[in-house]
């Protein structure tokens, strides 16, 4: 017992403090995960990220463009390897950001006027590959504390303001997603975390996977990423909250 | 005897014969001398299945073994023998073979031999409709009830994209009957951040007496999918079968692809795989000790564990770019080298680990009402275990050898010293301390291999890749030993691809060990073991 307090005194807190360095998160809306810089992507003839892209999530527009579809993209970074010109390049989440602070005060405010202080949040696993759910946990820990936003996790979709749905939505599970979205109370949200719940991919749709969660209910937010960042689950989760606010 | 002997004494039941370069043996049988060869295996050789799986060979288009129908379906039993070394410790790899017709669908069921193939069974006729003849309990397994009846996903001649419409059936349940009994059911969604998985527990008072874990809920048909991929894009579905061990299941493939193209990866990429691999063990178990703590409400233990966890994934990132080891291992190698400052950043990481699991320890050993809950808990012994092929931690914790690092020494393991921690108390208390020893050993492993890295290129590249050869892929991953299964395909593209992965191996295990124990405990017994729901139900 003596020596947990010794702990508590000696290792102080963990969690992300005031003062950051330079960030990358500057928009209410999640970021495009890729970049693309169009001055060196027209230069190239041979388009080899269409190719490469293990999801279709690159098509060619036109003659000299691409179109860049990031419902779809896992984040493998083929496209990237394996430009010739190095237009493509991604959105690099640093721990601590400048900018986290201001979201999360943000995020604070809008959280309080809307659901007077806290956003509670189901867990719905419909498929996933279980790295979506472990992020999950992550926000939960002492280095991203999410609970001090008044986010927090429950037992029960009869509890809850916001169901967060992984996974591509397995055949085996499809009567016990809709089963549970019916179960939570109006106002929702229901928020598709994670690349496989907003498009399928990479699994696609066949025999058992429905190929995302928008193809079975209604979607209000995708967080892409495979898996999303800590800060991008907070910053989706921030643009559920103005959802949530006009609904 | 060893294998050798075994494979002259039935000489003459033997069809074909197949040795590998890689230190697998193929042999082909009649489906007749399937039960007394297999059953040979398991008493004389001491054998035991790693995994079972079938093939339709419907399009094997080129002169093949079985291009007639009588043999289309091709079932596999890939079984652990004892290495040269004739030890506990080391194994090769035996494979029996044998064909079924498709007017004949059926097998005899080894069931009774191996309780292993329990589940094997149950999925090849779930998938490919082949029935096996005396199996001990058989039902479905993949398909729940509302499955309709007659559709096998897995054959050649069903399109992957075929929809399915659920039939109105009722559901069975083992039921337990008399005064005081009651059936707990539960899920599959639960209350917590996990997966889905339904569970029926039997109970008298707060006891459970039986367990029926309805599972598979988030079988996706990754195997099917991946079929006609090429090598380069089922990489990144391998990686994403299980989010936790997304590298040792990624290691697993490019394995078995390594070993059919006979691609000689370079030093310095092994070696960056096994430190990659050792830092994805620790922040599994990290994880996982977190949970055993949170499950048993001692979150002054969890919260910290939680924060080195995080250290590791956020150390990771910086260097990896991802934050669950993903996009840096390819067939042939790594896609990109490391610099030393990075591997350096991460030798410190591990460092830091060591330096703050002792203090973990301390809380960890020394919770008297935490240990209350955790000793003698969910007790696995070991005869069940040996029985049901329990691999992994869940083994380890029973006092049973089974490290795939020292059975089948893939990347550099062989020439790295660490010790294989097995423990015999049986309960949650022994599996929480295999973790914690496991942890000191992997950081040591870091440190070997940190020290004998140099430089040269870190891959090399894969062209043709041959028709119709098989070979497995093994891994000691943190949740225990996958093995997957390839065949490509004459248009280089994968024909068959089979995961059998750790928790696969070990599910059955749960239901043993809950017995006895309060329902209460179920959720920290569970974690003791860690299964996961998606690299099972694939
Ligand atoms: S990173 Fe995204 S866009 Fe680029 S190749 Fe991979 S999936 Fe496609
Ligand atoms: S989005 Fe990616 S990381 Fe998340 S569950 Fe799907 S496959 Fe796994």
């Amino acid at each position: 017992m003596l020596s947990m307090f010794k702990n508590i005194l000696i290792n102080g807190s963990f969690t992300e403090k005031k003062s950051y360095a330079d960030g990358f998160l500057n928009s209410a809306a999640p970021e495009p995960l890729i970049k693309v810089d169009e001055s060196k992507c027209a230069a190239c003839p041979s388009k080899i990220c269409v190719k490469v892209c293990p999801t279709g999530a690159i098509m060619p527009e036109g003659k000299n463009k691409i179109k860049f579809c990031q419902l779809k993209c896992i984040e493998c970074r083929m496209c990237e390897d394996n430009c010739p010109t190095g237009a493509v390049s991604f959105t690099d989440f640093g721990i601590g950001s400048a900018e986290f602070n201001k979201l999360s005060e943000k995020l604070e405010k809008e959280i309080k006027s809307c659901f007077s202080r806290s956003l509670h949040i189901r867990q719905l696993d419909a498929g996933s590959c279980n790295a979506c759910d472990h992020e999950m946990i992550s926000i939960c820990n002492p280095v991203f504390d999410i609970s001090r936003f008044g986010i927090d996790f429950v037992a029960s979709p009869r509890h809850a303001d916001c169901l967060l749905v992984t996974g591509p939505v397995s055949w085996n599970l499809k009567e016990a997603l809709i089963r549970t979205i019916e179960a939570t109370p109006d106002p929702k949200i229901v928020v598709a975390l994670g690349t496989c719940a907003a498009s399928g991919a990479p699994f696609g749709e066949n025999y058992a996977s429905y190929g995302g969660a928008n193809k079975l209910i209604p979607v209000d937010v995708f967080i892409p990423g495979c898996p999303p960042h800590p800060y991008a689950i907070i910053q989706g989760l921030l643009k559920a909250v103005g959802i949530i606010n006009k609904k | 005897m060893n294998k050798k002997e075994l494979l002259k004494i039935y000489k003459n039941h033997i069809i074909e014969t197949t040795e590998t370069d890689y230190g697998e043996t193929y042999i082909q049988i009649d489906k007749n001398d399937l039960y007394e060869i297999a059953a040979e295996i398991v008493s004389m050789l001491n054998g035991s299945l790693l995994t079972m799986f079938c093939v339709d060979e419907l399009k094997y288009a080129q002169k093949s073994l079985s291009a007639d129908k009588k043999n289309r379906y091709m079932i596999y039993y890939a079984f652990r023998v004892p290495g040269v070394k004739n030890d506990e410790i080391t194994k090769e790899l035996l494979i029996i073979k044998t064909g079924v017709g498709e007017s004949e669908p059926e097998i005899n069921s080894i069931t009774d031999l191996c309780l292993s193939a329990n589940w094997y069974e149950r999925e090849i006729f779930d998938m490919f409709g082949i029935y096996p003849h005396n199996h001990l309990e058989l039902s479905g397994l993949i398909h729940h009830h509302n499955f309709p009846k007659n559709i096998f996903p897995m054959r050649k001649d069903f399109a992957a994209d075929t929809k399915i419409n659920a039939v109105n059936k009722i559901e069975t349940i083992h039921k337990v009957s008399g005064g005081g009994t009651y059936l707990l059911p539960v899920g599959p969604i639960h209350a917590g951040i996990i997966e889905p998985g339904h569970f029926k527990f039997s109970c008298f008072g707060e006891h459970v007496i039986n367990l029926d874990a309805q599972l598979f809920y988030t079988h996706k048909g990754i195997e099917k999918t991946a079929e006609g991929m090429n090598h380069i894009n089922a990489n990144f579905i391998s990686e994403r079968i299980c989010g936790v061990c997304s590298l040792s299941h990624s290691a697993a493939y490019t394995q078995a692809v390594e070993k059919i193209t006979g691609a000689e990866v370079p030093l310095r990429a092994r070696t960056i795989r096994v430190i990659l691999l050792e830092l994805e063990r620790i922040a599994a178990y990290l994880t996982d000790l977190m949970g055993i703590a949170v499950d048993v409400a001692y979150y002054h233990a969890s919260t910290y564990i939680s924060k080195m966890r995080e250290d590791i994934l956020s150390g990771v990132y910086s260097v990896l770019r991802s934050r669950y080891f993903r996009s840096i291992n390819m067939c042939g190698g790594l896609r990109r080298d490391i610099e030393d400052k990075s591997i350096g950043s991460l030798i410190e990481t591990a460092l830091k680990i060591k330096k703050d699991l002792a203090i973990a320890e301390d809380m960890l050993y020394n919770g008297t009402t935490f240990l209350e809950r955790i000793e003698t808990t969910g007790r696995l012994f070991t005869k069940t275990a040996k029985s049901l092929g329990v691999v992994g931690v869940g083994a380890r914790g029973s006092g049973i050898y089974c490290d795939a690092r020292k059975a089948f020494n893939y990347e550099i393991y062989d020439k790295l010293d660490f010790k294989e921690i097995i423990h015999d108390k049986l309960d949650v208390y022994a599996r929480m301390c295999v973790r914690l020893d496991e942890i000191k050993e992997s950081v040591s492993i870091i440190l070997q291999c940190s020290a004998n890295l140099k430089p040269g290129p870190v891959s090399v590249k894969i062209d043709k890749i041959p028709a119709f050869k098989p070979a497995f892929g093994i891994t000691e991953a943190p949740k225990g030993e996958h093995a997957h299964f390839l065949i490509f395909g004459n248009d280089s593209n994968i024909y068959r691809y089979h995961i059998r992965s750790a928790s696969y191996a070990n599910w059955l295990a749960l239901t043993f060990a809950v017995k006895g124990d309060i329902v209460p405990d179920f959720p920290v017994i569970n974690k003791s073991f860690n299964l996961c729901y998606c690299s099972c139900d694939r």
